[in-house]
């Protein structure tokens, strides 16, 4: 219910700051040498002649009645099925890079809680502030110019290979995750570095705390006093966070799409702003909308499930 | 607050930070002196020189000293993240407080407004604001402004709950102080700890923003320069013209670094002063 109320007031917002915008959509299709009519014509066909709460009530009733999110100015498609084929590349990118940077983080994180104040520690920690402190595009063009073009080990643009149909099944899953291991790094590393913080530190609390001593004294297996004792407590910031991160995951996946040439969401969306294509640019706020908030509604599960504190309140 | 002055050279990371900051300002406001150039005087003879003796950084596209402009675009860059947090904080600070001292249906409306702006994808939202209207320094100071304080009115909220419920808040009020006075004399300072930390902490997300913003084409518009303006235009040919990213690229790190150090010492100083204050934030 509160879900729904914050994805109708954000799009209804959207919608607003989209329509009241200066410039003209329809400037994009005629030279200056046509006449006004001729502007007319493609206003009128566009809907852009109506006031701004017709415009607004017409197309609230066309997604909800019809589940159409109307007809792109420039690319002349439905955007739902333009959006519909965007999707998946935003969504791999963004889910990869997550379980990469959740994976690298807390591993990471947990030797070097043990090994608090070694060389190695100092190290890792002042390699895993610059990847946070670097502008993810940055990341993303240095992979790019060094790995991609300078070595030629990695391909520099696109999801798959242009003969990508014609490989098996084996040969397409490696064409694939060869395309999206750098796009992959540059957006899970900056991630990577806050799991790592947090885990870190939360490991070295955790280690000297009295339930660990308790457990070491009753001599239980130290992968598992690691693993289940601490780690269970020190992931539950993690999980509080993942809510959080998730439209930032979203943003950062805008960028790494625009440098390696992805045909996700965010491409279509900056190429959408640029253009004034507005049944583009709603349809693709709607669809982050609903992302971000399913994200945070899986977040909130995820937080019911694995802290009992909340389950049994 | 005095604690944490005096407290300032206990702690590395603070140290540290402040010292990194302060040469980065010191370079911003003196550097225009001992650099020979302007930023936006070009030497068509002497485009994309690698760094020599009279470029020590190199040159850019047109042949622009990349030094000069690095200075200028400091200005720029610290100067828009720092006046877009100013307003966050003001923003996020009154409305946390004001929310926290009051609650009821206000509170309500003002946390579901907060919901709905944390949900929106900031650099989606960024985009369709600048890329729609005009790109101009001060629209993008607002937005960034605007899209920011949402985590600052919560935790000042969450914060003004805890201190309001204590003792001399209580005994302010029966002295019949009026509501204005208690909530900036006597509140305000007791949350003051949590929203330096987080100011600091927004002046470095924001500098990262504002570089992402220009490398989309909506941060400063040419001529004028930013660090990410200039980290852009180096990123055509990141390996033949390696001066140009490289530079730019080191400086918003060191200023990002520089930031989160200073964020990460005064929250140290927080936890080890005030040691109930850490299950509140």
């Amino acid at each position: 219910m509160g879900s729904g109320l914050t994805i109708f007031v954000g799009i209804t917002l959207t919608f607003v700051i989209v329509h009241l915008a200066p410039g003209d959509p329809s400037v994009r299709f005629i030279d200056p040498s046509q006449t006004l009519e001729s502007q007319q014509i493609i206003q009128k066909r566009f809907g852009l002649d109506e006031p701004l709460h017709v415009r607004y009530l017409k197309w609230i009733k066309q997604v909800v009645c019809h589940f159409n999110f109307g007809t792109s100015f420039y690319y002349d498609q439905s955007t739902g099925d333009m959006l519909a084929s965007a999707l998946y590349p935003t969504i791999l990118l963004a889910i990869s890079a997550l379980i990469f940077a959740l994976v690298l983080g807390i591993l990471l994180g947990v030797i070097v809680a043990l090994r608090r104040n070694s060389l190695f520690d100092h190290l890792l920690t002042a390699i895993m502030m610059i990847f946070y402190s670097t502008p993810t595009f940055w990341i993303g063009v240095l992979f790019l110019g060094f790995f991609a073009s300078a070595l030629g080990w990695f391909p520099t643009s696109q999801m798959v290979s242009l003969y990508h149909y014609k490989l098996s099944c084996f040969s397409q899953v490696i064409d694939f995750a060869h395309h999206l291991f750098l796009p992959v790094l540059t957006l899970g590393l900056p991630l990577a570095a806050v799991f790592y913080r947090y885990v870190r530190s939360g490991m070295i609390e955790a280690l000297q705390s009295e339930y660990i001593l308790a457990a070491r004294a009753r001599g239980i297996d130290q992968r598992r006093i690691l693993f289940q004792y601490g780690l269970q407590n020190s992931m539950l910031p993690i999980i509080n966070l993942l809510g959080m991160i998730i439209p930032g995951l979203l943003s950062g996946a805008v960028m790494v799409e625009v440098v390696f040439s992805l045909p996700g969401m965010g491409r279509l969306m900056v190429s959408a702003v640029f253009g004034r294509d507005y049944p583009l640019i709603m349809a693709a706020n709607v669809l982050a909308f609903i992302m971000v908030v399913t994200g945070n509604l899986l977040a909130d599960m995820f937080c019911f499930l694995t802290d009992p504190r909340i389950r049994y309140k | 607050m005095m604690s944490i002055l005096k407290n300032i050279p206990s702690d590395l990371s603070l140290k540290t930070g402040v010292i990194v900051i302060v040469i980065l300002i010191l370079f911003l406001m003196t550097g225009s002196f001992i650099s020979p150039y302007r930023p936006e005087l070009q030497d068509l003879s002497q485009t994309l020189s690698p760094p020599s003796r009279g470029h020590p950084l190199g040159t850019d596209f047109y042949g622009r000293d990349l030094l000069t402009r690095l200075i200028y675009g400091g200005r720029i860059t610290l100067g828009i993240s720092t006046l877009a947090t100013i307003l966050a904080i003001t923003i996020g600070s009154v409305i946390g407080l004001l929310c926290g001292f009051f609650g009821g249906l206000f509170d309500l409306l003002c946390m579901r407004f907060i919901d709905v702006l944390l949900g929106f994808p900031r650099i989606f939202i960024i985009l369709l604001v600048i890329g729609l209207g005009y790109s101009s320094l001060g629209l993008v100071v607002l937005v960034m402004a605007f899209f920011s304080w949402m985590e600052i009115a919560r935790i000042v909220r969450a914060n003004v709950w805890v201190v309001k419920e204590q003792l001399y808040i209580k005994s302010a009020q029966a002295l019949g102080l009026s509501r204005s006075r208690v909530i900036f004399r006597h509140i305000l300072p007791n949350v003051s700890g949590p929203i330096i930390v987080s100011a600091v902490l927004l002046i470095s997300s924001l500098i990262l923003l504002e570089s992402g913003l220009s490398f989309l084409g909506l941060g400063a518009q040419p001529p004028t320069a930013s660090w990410g303006t200039i980290l852009n235009e180096g990123r055509t040919d990141p390996l033949g013209t390696w001066w140009i990213s490289l530079f730019s690229g080191i400086l918003i790190i060191i200023s990002v670094i520089g930031f989160n150090l200073i964020g990460d010492g005064i929250q140290n100083l927080l936890n080890h002063t005030h040691p109930k204050e850490r299950n509140v934030a």
